[in-house]
């Protein structure tokens, strides 16, 4: 069932900021993740989804409902602010109850709903602190009790965790993955981090330039990265990506000089831009692998394990290994067939 | 957030502005309206003050007056400043001391300024026991009378420019004169190399700000020396309309303050434009 | 400027140079303060003596005492702190108002800037002798309660207080905002329930200027207020026309409050000046 359906909407600023005729559908109980660099337009598109901001054109829906020019918010969404915005004046309680004293509730049902709220969201400290007598994680509860004391049904979420400690900012995200789990909230997030749009997201957006470049599950768009950008963007190392020839004279796969060993799917010719990821080359030959020859260039330590520079014809080419290769010396390295990626070097979309 | 709140903020801004401008712009208006007026539209009011001599002595001393108050006070206030960001400690004493001028009322200071410039007050007493003569500090249309004026004026407001300037020099960096001092650079050399160019969106800030009052100046030279000994715009207008019941003439003199100081104002703007101080800050201070 | 290190001739010359302003700067506030408080505790034969007197012989509290009993310094005690006190109603009241509109919009900002600015070249006079025909037509001019006083008192300490006011409102971050609109607050309970209360601070030191520059102004008072005098042009007729001791006991009783508030709001008028060491 569809909660929140955004159609071909478009806002544009004088610069190149901005969403351009984007469409897209959040089912219900979903958690959603906007993945893009900065400037993609992805936090325009939540403050659309959140009413701070008017598209130009085009339509917003949640729950079947449009939600363009409303002339105040319905309980429809809430937000998480990434500077958390939290009332400094106020205590716990009150920045929790807020919403509810807007919404003109009975002093009981707040406290109860308050309460509730708090316990739902983790929350077990005294209410009467004020957010800056609380601790990131706790602070972070209280934003969290705030969006959810109206039970909207959206939250979106601007990068709420990016201000946290790496440690306390994996923990909270485990405890977010597990809450909209158990709880099944509809839940909009934005991030430039792949890493949590992958532990997060049921299914994410790739944006670039106010436009999706890929919509699908985080698996299905780190195999089959529907463009060079969502290639080159998602991934701790990013694909390597060279360009390569197919020409039916010569047979194979021709990088350079270097050729590989690979019949072309379909009726693949001409210049091609070819991508492989560094962690599905290997020393080991397995069955069906493609041989690729290459020429090591560098190796460098990084603790677990070896980045290794190598060079394939006339390009380069990064992998890691559990053992540093020697710098200077042919090797011979696979990859299994399915893992090469081809790309119209013009357009940048996936061929294959 | 543009879409909501909007009448909200338009009441806010249109409602202290309407006040504003009953307060002010309205007198202004009338007082223009009411200048331009002896039994229907004439200039005769503007005529009669041209032909006035102590008009001419009034805008010769509101001229005067200002240009050697300030001189005074921007020397004092610089002094005075690069004391206090200089020290590596500044004593309560001095700090409130340095202030203090500028925070007793005004009339508080003038009434004390003149029970010390009388003719027996207690600036000739003390040099009468010193075994000097006194002078008529006070004198009405005496040189010496206006020099106090300006002493008198300088001593109250220089607290003011003091403050303004700190304020400019907080905004230089401590490596520039380290790094100036490296270079060999005396104290000197730093002041005029490093802390002048620095300073200059504030001293113009700090010009804008007292260079309107000093032209404004009424109070000093009412209570030091009465409306005529040393004689200003102001307190020629204010004589003619309390004294010689001649509102109209009063408005027209008046007026003409009004544009004197928008004139040399708009003249400071722009030198400080040709100067290329930078700094967006000195409507802001001309406002506080 | 002192660099560790170097002490050249030059150093030490500042240091003496720097000796020297101290003593002239304290000097210069402790004199006038001392002289005043002298005048209002010695008997009036001690001020007009030749050559006067800069050291007490004998203290006397008639003067004060006589601020306190006479109905005419009393009833001038009285409307002073009246009119201040609207003035500082109506300035931080406005000025808040002004300073807001001008903290979230960029054109009010200008607009708002642009008029503060022009009031401040307008000279007193020709805006109160007008002032005083516009009073006299609305039965305002130099009434026993001062209200056509307080009202251009109001008027005059706004662009202060709204400058105040507007470096507090532009501190507050914009989400906050955002924030309470999304959880159902409407712009004036956004301005009431999260904007006021942030800015309390800068809303007393606001209060407390715009009472005291009512409280010290004085040629409007004058100019307005002719018979129904406040403070100030009675310590100004005291001082020209009347006895020593008297106008500076009046003096004293005007200036101890205000001296008390302004070195207490020390720190905003003095920004981060202290341990700022160069």
């Amino acid at each position: 069932m569809i909660e929140l359906a955004i159609n071909n909407v478009t806002r544009a600023f004088g610069d190149d900021r901005g969403v351009r005729d984007l469409s897209l559908t959040v089912e219900r109980g979903e958690f959603f993740v906007l993945l893009g660099p900065s400037g993609a337009g992805k936090s325009t598109l939540l403050r659309m989804i959140a009413g701070l901001e008017r598209p130009d054109s085009g339509n917003i829906e949640i729950g079947g409902r449009s939600i363009v020019g409303l002339r105040r918010p319905d309980n429809a969404v809430a937000m998480v602010f990434q500077s958390l915005a939290l009332y400094p004046h106020m205590s716990a309680f009150d920045n929790i109850a807020f919403p509810l004293r807007m919404m003109r509730l009975g002093r009981q049902q707040i406290e109860q709903r308050v309460r509730e709220t708090a316990a739902l969201a983790g929350l077990e400290i005294d209410l009467g602190r004020r957010p800056g007598q609380l601790s990131g994680g706790e602070r972070q509860r209280v934003a969290l009790a705030r969006a959810l004391v109206r039970e909207p049904r959206v939250i979106l979420m601007d990068e709420p965790l990016s201000q946290l400690d790496t440690q306390l900012r994996n923990a909270l995200r485990l405890e977010l993955k597990e809450f909209q789990r158990r709880t099944g909230r509809t839940i909009v997030y934005v991030t430039h981090d792949h890493v949590s749009a992958f532990i997060l997201g049921d299914r994410m957006a790739v944006m670039q330039n106010g436009e999706v470049a890929q919509i699908g599950a985080p698996t299905e768009i780190y195999r089959y990265p529907a463009n060079l950008f969502v290639a080159r963007f998602l991934g701790d190392t990013p694909m390597n990506l060279v360009k390569c020839r197919i020409s039916e004279g010569r047979r194979g796969l021709w990088v350079g000089e270097a050729r590989i060993e690979l019949t072309p799917p379909g009726s693949l010719t001409g210049d091609l831009m070819l991508g492989i990821r560094p962690e599905d080359l290997s020393l080991n030959a397995t069955l069906g692998a493609v041989e690729l020859p290459i020429v090591v260039e560098t190796a460098e330590f990084l603790g677990a394990r070896y980045l290794v520079r190598l060079r394939l014809g006339e390009a380069t080419l990064s992998a890691e290994f559990p053992t540093p290769l020697k710098p200077g010396e042919p090797a011979r390295l696979y990859a299994p067939s399915d893992c090469f990626h081809f790309f119209d070097p013009e357009s940048g979309r996936r061929i294959a | 957030m543009n879409q909501f709140g909007r009448l909200l903020k338009l009441v806010f801004l249109c409602v202290p502005l309407a006040y504003l401008a009953s307060q002010f712009a309205l007198p202004l208006v009338s007082g223009i309206v009411m200048s331009f007026a002896a039994g229907g539209f004439s200039l005769a009011n503007y005529g009669f003050v041209l032909h006035d001599p102590l008009f001419w002595r009034a805008w010769a001393n509101n001229l005067i007056l200002p240009a050697l108050s300030l001189c005074l006070e921007f020397v004092l206030g610089l002094l005075f400043a690069l004391l206090l960001s200089s020290a590596r400690r500044v004593s309560i004493v001095t700090e409130i001391s340095i202030l203090l001028p500028f925070l007793i009322p005004e009339i508080v200071f003038l009434s004390i300024a003149r029970y010390i410039l009388l003719p027996r007050g207690y600036l000739n007493g003390a040099l009468f026991s010193a075994g000097f003569g006194g002078a008529g500090w006070l004198n009405p249309g005496s040189g010496l009378a206006l020099a106090s004026v300006i002493v008198v004026d300088a001593w109250h407001v220089t607290p003011v420019v003091t403050l303004v300037l700190l304020g400019g020099l907080q905004t230089i960096p401590a490596e520039l004169y380290e790094a100036a001092h490296l270079d060999g650079a005396g104290a000197v050399a730093r002041l005029r190399h490093v802390t002048l160019p620095f300073l200059k969106p504030a001293l113009f800030a700090a010009l804008l700000l007292r260079g309107v009052d000093a032209l404004r100046i009424f109070s000093t030279v009412l209570v030091l020396t009465g409306a005529e000994g040393t004689p200003v715009l102001s307190t020629y207008a204010y004589q003619l309309w309390s004294d010689a019941l001649e509102p109209r003439v009063a408005m027209a003199a008046s007026v003409m303050l009004a544009l004197l100081i928008t004139l040399l104002s708009l003249a400071v703007l722009v030198l400080r434009r040709r100067a290329g101080a930078r700094g967006e800050g000195s409507w802001e201070y001309l406002a506080a | 400027m002192g660099v560790p290190g170097g002490v050249s001739v030059e150093d030490k010359l500042l240091a003496f140079c720097r000796r020297a302003l101290s003593a002239l700067v304290i000097a210069a506030a402790a004199i006038p303060l001392y002289l005043l408080i002298k005048q209002a505790l010695t008997p009036e034969l001690e001020s007009f003596a030749w050559p006067p007197a800069w050291l007490p012989k004998s203290l006397t509290l008639t003067y004060l005492n006589g601020v306190i009993a006479t109905g005419e310094l009393r009833v001038a005690l009285m409307l002073s702190a009246r009119v201040a006190v609207a003035a500082a109603l109506l300035a931080t009241g406005l000025g808040t108002m002004l300073a807001y509109a001008m903290a979230r919009d960029a054109r009010a900002r200008g607009l708002g800037l642009a008029a503060l600015s022009v009031t401040r070249l307008l000279p007193m006079v020709a805006a109160a002798m007008p002032l005083a025909t516009i009073l006299i037509r609305l039965r305002l001019y130099d009434t026993a309660s001062g209200l056509g006083l307080a009202l251009v008192h109001g008027a005059l300490a706004l662009p202060a207080a709204a400058i105040l006011l507007f470096g507090a409102f532009v501190k507050i971050p914009l989400e906050l905002e955002h924030a309470a609109y999304l959880d159902g607050a409407s712009p004036l309970a956004i301005f009431l329930r999260l904007n006021l209360p942030l800015v309390r601070g800068a809303l007393a030191a606001a209060f407390v200027l715009s009472f005291l520059a009512s409280w010290d102004e004085f040629g409007f008072a004058l100019l307005l207020q002719p018979t129904n005098r406040t403070l100030p042009p009675l310590i100004y007729y005291y001082t020209v026309f009347g006895d020593a001791g008297a106008a500076s006991a009046l003096a004293l009783v005007s200036a101890v409050p205000v001296l008390i508030a302004l070195i207490a709001l020390r720190p905003v008028l003095l920004h981060g000046l202290r341990g700022r060491a160069r």
